[in-house]
């Protein structure tokens, strides 16, 4: 059994909950993880997942803290006043609160999907200062992202419902762009949907402060063109490609993968390589 | 959201569970506290974070309660109280009593169920006192011959010219004609253990005697299950007993099994954080029923074996 310690930390005016898991003291090693976790029913879905991953890098001498964005998992908050700055400074207070839990350590923040790209976004205001960001699956293009979220919601109301209302179908073929004022049970404020429909490629460029190590599916291509044009930007980073079973929009059920161990393996070697 | 205070908890033997204590922040907590835990393996949050927003309303309202992982899921570690998995789920609902009352100073419990949570709650009110109401989402379905032969009508003749039913097609024949890993429940865990016959006795016995002792009991079944509701159609046969005619019986048709929409959240969260507000401070179910309209076009009536889709 691996000990941990649920908190609340940041402003009093933006509490937000998160869980440390200590490193176990006779393998303490000077490196300490920040995990940063996806939007919505990816967050959900993925809680696990994070849970068993902090768990494994406390007994392997790496003191990490999980935690929910403002507005959502197990924080307080409304959905409706999540937006991307307020979840950078959040991630923020999370890299202080970690800091404070294990002074000393080099941190290293693994953020997967909104997650990663928030991670970006909070390294290049230089308030905190992690060594490396290991970013799964970022998103890079807010409205593609959006699309997928409109189009997994579509497929999850015609699972659901004995028979679906059509209208999410007509809704998805007549504004097939359009950023949604929910997906999958969580609603999008409008300063999120705004801030996802500016979200390109471009407004996400990496710092020289850090290294970055970028795990991405092997058929995508825009989130390889983004690592290659940071490169070339002499920015210190690498493109790893990794296929795993992990679907993040899904609803939990029996036999699916929930914590597929290569994905444990994957992100943990990732911390050094 | 500073109508709460939130404080997160770990109790149960050797403080394997973990949960959080949403209390309202300007008054202090009452005698009657809500409780929450997992709909399947869905973490404490609940399905699309449902249990987090049910906690507000409530602390909104003036009502206390803890949201927690039964031992084995989301963060709490699994306990080894006993073989049998019903039981190790009951252990961890005593304990989350027992911690209410020490952190809170409750003496009552209202258990909100959701799915596979409905049979935990269930054995948790028939073995424990401190348990006064139910509040049960999507648990036990018995629908007749009638109800089944009206949705499998409407099914048929919406199927045709509906984007949906392909992949519904898809998905059921590979259910029923291509076992596979993925698609058979692992031996005990997910899987009907008792037939249809047995869950209905157990429910009806164990149901009639919570009713005995006085504990108010919601049933609230989804849109997953049916698109219309004729009088409680969800309980067949139980429907005409005379025990069952003191429960609140709740047909949303807008609101599917797991809360994925907005609208659906939205009356999810207003009929139970009605229904558990005033169990906690002593209304009537009459008064709330006059008080509340219908949402408009829902057909209200009552729709039971685990319900999940």
């Amino acid at each position: 059994m691996t000990r941990f310690t649920p908190l609340m930390f940041g402003p009093a005016s933006r509490q937000i909950f998160g869980v440390f898991h200590p490193a176990e003291e006779d393998r303490a090693e000077n490196t300490a993880v920040l995990l940063c976790p996806p939007f919505g029913q990816e967050g959900l879905r993925t809680h696990r997942f994070f849970k068993v991953l902090a768990e494994r890098l406390s007994r392997n001498g790496i003191a990490t803290l999980r935690f929910d964005f403002y507005g959502s998992g197990d924080s307080p908050g409304d959905e409706n006043e999540g937006e991307l700055d307020g979840w950078r400074r959040d991630l923020c207070s999370a890299h202080e609160e970690l800091r404070r839990r294990a002074p000393g350590a080099a941190i290293v923040w693994v953020g997967a999907r909104l997650g990663a790209t928030l991670a970006v976004l909070a390294a290049r205001g230089g308030r905190c200062d992690p060594v490396r960001l290991v970013l799964w699956e970022p998103v890079i293009d807010g409205r593609r992202y959006a699309r997928l979220l409109r189009e997994q919601h579509v497929a999850a109301i015609d699972t659901t419902f004995c028979i679906p209302d059509r209208a999410w179908h007509r809704s998805l073929a007549q504004e097939p762009d359009a950023v949604p004022e929910e997906a999958l049970g969580t609603v999008l404020s409008p300063a999120l949907r705004a801030q996802l429909a500016a979200l390109v490629p471009e407004s996400l460029p990496l710092t020289a402060l850090h290294d970055t190590l970028v795990l991405a599916e092997p058929d995508d291509e825009r989130t390889a063109q983004w690592a290659a044009d940071q490169q070339s930007r002499h920015m210190p980073v690498r493109l790893a490609y990794f296929r795993h079973q992990l679907d993040w929009t899904s609803d939990p059920y029996p036999n699916s993968a929930m914590v597929p161990a290569d994905a444990l393996n994957r992100l943990q070697g990732a911390l050094h390589e | 959201m500073n109508d709460a205070t939130q404080t997160p908890v770990c109790f149960g033997p050797g403080d394997a569970l973990m949960g959080m204590l949403t209390a309202p922040a300007q008054q202090a907590p009452g005698d009657v506290a809500c409780l929450m835990f997992n709909m399947g393996a869905n973490h404490r949050v609940g399905p699309r974070r449902i249990n987090v927003k049910l906690a507000h309303v409530l602390a909104a309202r003036g009502v206390s309660s803890l949201r927690f992982d039964l031992g084995g899921i989301g963060d709490s570690d699994a306990l080894d109280t006993s073989p049998d998995l019903q039981a190790r789920a009951v252990h961890s609902l005593r304990a989350a009593m027992d911690a209410s009352e020490r952190m809170l100073g409750a003496r009552q419990f209202v258990i909100v169920g959701m799915c596979s949570g409905v049979e935990h709650a269930m054995l948790a009110a028939a073995a424990d006192p401190r348990v006064v109401a139910l509040s049960l989402f999507d648990g036990f379905a018995f629908p007749e011959r009638r109800a089944r032969w009206e949705r499998n009508v409407r099914r048929a003749l919406a199927a045709p010219a509906h984007p949906s039913f392909p992949g519904k097609a898809k998905r059921w024949l590979q259910r029923h004609l291509l076992p596979s890993h993925s698609t058979t429940p692992l031996p005990g865990f997910f899987a009907e253990k008792r037939t249809p016959e047995v869950n209905a006795a157990w429910f009806g016995a164990t149901l009639r005697r919570l009713v005995e002792r006085q504990v108010a009991v919601q049933l609230l079944y989804s849109g997953s299950l049916h698109v219309c509701d004729h009088g409680r159609d969800q309980l067949g046969a139980f429907a005409r007993q005379p025990f069952t005619q003191a429960l609140q019986y709740e047909f949303i048709a807008e609101a599917d099994h797991t809360v994925c929409t907005e609208q659906g959240q939205r009356l999810f969260l207003q009929s139970v954080g009605d229904w558990v507000a005033d169990r906690c401070f002593g209304a009537s179910t009459e008064r709330r029923s006059q008080n509340r309209p219908m949402a408009a076009g829902a057909d209200r009536a009552m729709p039971a074996t685990l319900a999940a889709p």
